[in-house]
């Protein structure tokens, strides 16, 4: 007992806390983050740990009953023809609208950094489709595309073309496409910004040792923006893989019910659409969580495999491993 | 604080996992409640959450209920199928739901979900035995069959639903003749009338003869069953979309899209019929005996221009159903039960029914309310004549499954449709599609109740 008492004490006068003061700064600690974990715990992972015990059952999500089906969810998803039709037109959708939206605002945001007459209201106009908000931007695009008064078809009547219906059929994957595309101008703004911290001496310094316009970019301006654009990148390509707003807003709205998605072209039944036909409208809770556990290790697996293959090209000023010796 | 070996990230994180995982253990370990008992108690003072449409039920209405029941308070909220999933899976539902009887009985009763409401009945001095009206066997379970056993709900109101209008005016100047109200006409007759009343122009339909054809599972089995077929089986269990009689609607739903003759699934209006018809952009609509009150209250330009028909035939047998008998169920786990039923004795067959009634918003639930349908004018009178003679073929046309709801088949149909309506897939090719998925939503159904 001395000697534990005195060992103690030998510990606070070098400097360690004794058990009271631990308790105590193990308080503080909790009492500051326990908003945060709380908020985690009860809206991060409860519900993960329940969609995971949900996707080894056959609940239909009114039932008393969830029977244990073991793997078979996660056998059917990955065997399914209609999933992975889903899954592979989600990967297409990804594969056009990441690269236009990436190349695109950076042009867009190059072109705006040059110095120019109305350039202020310029960037104003093109930044006002990022803070509409989706809802009203899907209904935007809705009316202008309609079969019957839609502004498209009036456009293609001058040409004398017949109208087309934009809404079903394969053209209402363009129409998707453009209504993601269309919301370009916070890339914009994140490139501006970026485009707005090259260094002003390296540039003139390229100018000097007689760099053109093209050699400027791609050996100074495009490596001092590399992190931002490998940001965008994963960024984009995450929120492309779970579109769901515009498509379930772009169908029409015809006879369905409330929470039934029958009107949904197939063109635009993208992944997550089927996850909540899934879930709403064929009540399988189950097969349903079976998809987003599955669809989360894609998301995973693809952001790995960006940071693997761009991660290389990205220049860093400041070493991001520099922190960890 | 670094110093604490209680509080390293390593820690933090296996708590973390360790709540998560608890999640999962929590989770199952949980089962669901069982079916209570039926049993008819005095009305319990405290709230009345019914779950309906925003709008439906109006102030007055809750108000009139509150007068007569002072120690209920009713509270409304909003149809959403996904909250009352979540409701029913807490074990925390609404006091009443408001749903489509042909459509959910099965589901709901088999499950446990509902209420069984035998006793109340049968002690109710409003909603009497004798005097309920026979659309309300879509609201029956017993065990096996829709249509006969003890009852689960009850219609607010309803119409026959295949029945259709025309408007009168496009009728005439497409040089047709105008038809006897009473006298069914086939489907291949309406799809000769909606090519003469179609307009093409450019590429462009300025007016549709037919009405938005919907490919819906309670249609088609409408239809079926009046060639004398039939499409789910008698176990409920597997459809069969591939008889004779199931091929001649797929045909005419296909013809009627493919031709452009109304709005389909591969070009679906902006609105349901009643807008387009009020627009000058259909000459149909398949809407029952409720239209009535609508184009009164929105359209009353159109009294002298519309008719109201029997239901169409495919085959030789008449029958009329409805695709709804819309009401209410109780759900087992409803606290105040008794209350429940309060309001459906007030709502369906009470004073507020008979006033919705008085107002030609839908058919009543009980003969006795019968008398009530207005006849206020030439355009009542001739609706409540059409409609009394059609009560005579009224019929529950079984389409519901226990294994999975309308809203799952329909989705599956509307995805497979327009392979056929735009595509080059035979209906034959069809028939058989659809029946293999459609099987395959009521067999993962199955599936989802361990069977």
């Amino acid at each position: 007992m001395t000697a534990t008492a005195m060992s103690g004490s030998g510990a606070a006068a070098r400097g360690r806390p004794g058990p009271l003061r631990r308790l105590r700064g193990g308080l503080a600690f909790y009492g500051f983050i326990s908003p945060w974990l709380i908020g985690t715990a009860a809206l991060t992972l409860y519900p993960v740990g329940y969609a995971v015990y949900l996707s080894f059952t056959g609940w239909n999500g009114m039932s008393p009953f969830k029977p244990w089906v073991g793997l078979s969810n996660y056998q059917e998803v990955l065997t399914s023809g209609d999933t992975l039709s889903t899954l592979s037109r989600t990967l297409v959708l990804t594969a056009i609208v990441v690269p236009v939206t990436i190349v695109g605002s950076l042009l867009l945001a190059m072109l705006l950094n040059k110095r120019m007459r109305g350039r202020a209201v310029l960037r104003t106009l093109i930044y006002i489709p990022a803070i509409v908000p989706p809802v009203a931007a899907a209904l935007i695009w809705k009316v202008i595309f309609d079969k019957n008064s839609g502004t498209a078809n009036r456009l293609l009547a001058v040409f004398g073309v017949h109208p087309l219906n934009w809404l079903t059929g394969g053209n209402a994957f363009i129409v998707l496409i453009v209504v993601l595309l269309w919301a370009l101008g916070s890339g914009i703004i994140i490139d501006l910004a970026a485009l707005q911290t090259v260094p002003a001496e390296q540039l003139e310094a390229a100018r000097v040792d007689g760099a053109g316009p093209f050699g400027r970019f791609r050996h100074v301006i495009l490596p001092a923006i590399s992190p931002i654009l490998l940001f965008q990148t994963v960024l984009t390509v995450i929120t492309t893989l779970q579109t769901f707003i515009p498509a379930i807003l772009l169908s029409p709205i015809g006879s369905s019910s409330m929470g039934q998605t029958t009107n949904i072209p197939q063109a635009n039944d993208v992944y997550m659409i089927d996850v909540y036909e899934q879930f709403f409208d064929y009540s399988r809770y189950g097969y349903g969580s079976a998809m987003l556990v599955v669809f989360f290790v894609v998301i995973v697996a693809m952001t790995a495999l960006i940071f693997k293959f761009l991660g290389r090209s990205v220049f860093y000023a400041v070493d991001p491993k520099a922190g960890k010796r | 604080m670094n110093n604490s070996p209680a509080f390293t990230r390593r820690s933090v994180l296996k708590g973390f996992g360790a709540l998560a995982g608890g999640a999962v253990l929590a989770a199952c370990g949980s089962s669901g409640g069982s079916n209570s008992a039926a049993k008819v108690s005095d009305i319990k003072p405290g709230t009345l959450t019914i779950m309906s449409p925003t709008g439906e039920i109006t102030a007055d209405q809750v108000a009139a209920f509150q007068k007569a029941y002072p120690q209920v308070k009713v509270t409304q909220i909003n149809t959403d199928p996904t909250r009352l999933n979540a409701m029913l899976a807490a074990g925390n539902p609404p006091d009443l739901v408001r749903d489509a009887g042909t459509d959910v009985t099965p589901y709901i009763a088999s499950q446990g979900l509902a209420l069984n409401l035998d006793s109340y009945f049968e002690q109710s001095s409003v909603l009497k035995e004798s005097d309920i009206m026979p659309v309300n066997d879509a609201w029956k379970w017993d065990g096996k069959q829709q249509g006969q056993g003890s009852r689960y709900g009850i219609a607010k109101d309803w119409s026959q639903d295949a029945m259709w209008w025309y408007n009168t005016e496009m009728w005439s100047a497409a040089g047709l003749k105008p038809r006897d109200a009473d006298t069914p006409v086939s489907y291949d007759e309406l799809l000769t009338a909606a090519k003469a009343m179609t307009k093409v122009s450019g590429g462009k339909t300025s007016q549709f003869g037919l009405w938005y054809v919907t490919p819906d599972i309670d249609r088609i089995a409408a239809m079926v069953a009046t060639a004398g077929g039939r499409i789910i089986s008698d176990d409920l269990s597997t459809v069969d979309f591939s008889s004779a009689e199931a091929r001649q609607a797929l045909l005419w739903i296909v013809s009627a899209g493919k031709e452009g003759l109304g709005y389909s699934v591969v070009n679906p209006p902006a609105d349901w019929d009643g807008p387009e018809v009020f627009a000058g952009k259909q000459a149909m609509a398949c809407q029952g005996y409720w239209f009535t009150g609508f184009t009164e209250a929105t359209a009353p330009a159109f009294e002298s221009k519309l008719q109201f028909n029997a239901a169409p035939l495919l085959g030789s047998t008449r029958i009329s159903p409805t695709f709804g008998a819309v009401g209410y169920w109780i759900p087992a786990k409803a606290k105040n039960p008794a209350a429940s039923f309060a309001w459906m004795e007030t709502y369906c067959g009470g004073a507020i029914a008979k006033a919705r009634i008085a107002a030609g918003d839908g058919l009543p639930s009980l003969k006795s309310l019968l008398p009530l349908l207005p006849q206020r004018n030439a355009f009542e009178k001739k609706v409540v004549a059409t409609q009394h003679n059609e009560l005579n073929y009224i019929k529950v046309v079984q389409v519901a499954s226990p294994y999975a709801l309308n809203t799952a088949i329909n989705t599956t149909l509307a995805k497979d449709f327009p392979k056929a309506i735009s595509g080059g897939m035979s209906v034959g090719a069809l028939a058989d599609l659809l029946t293999t998925d459609v099987n395959a939503v009521l067999a993962a159904g199955k599936k989802s109740l361990g069977q």
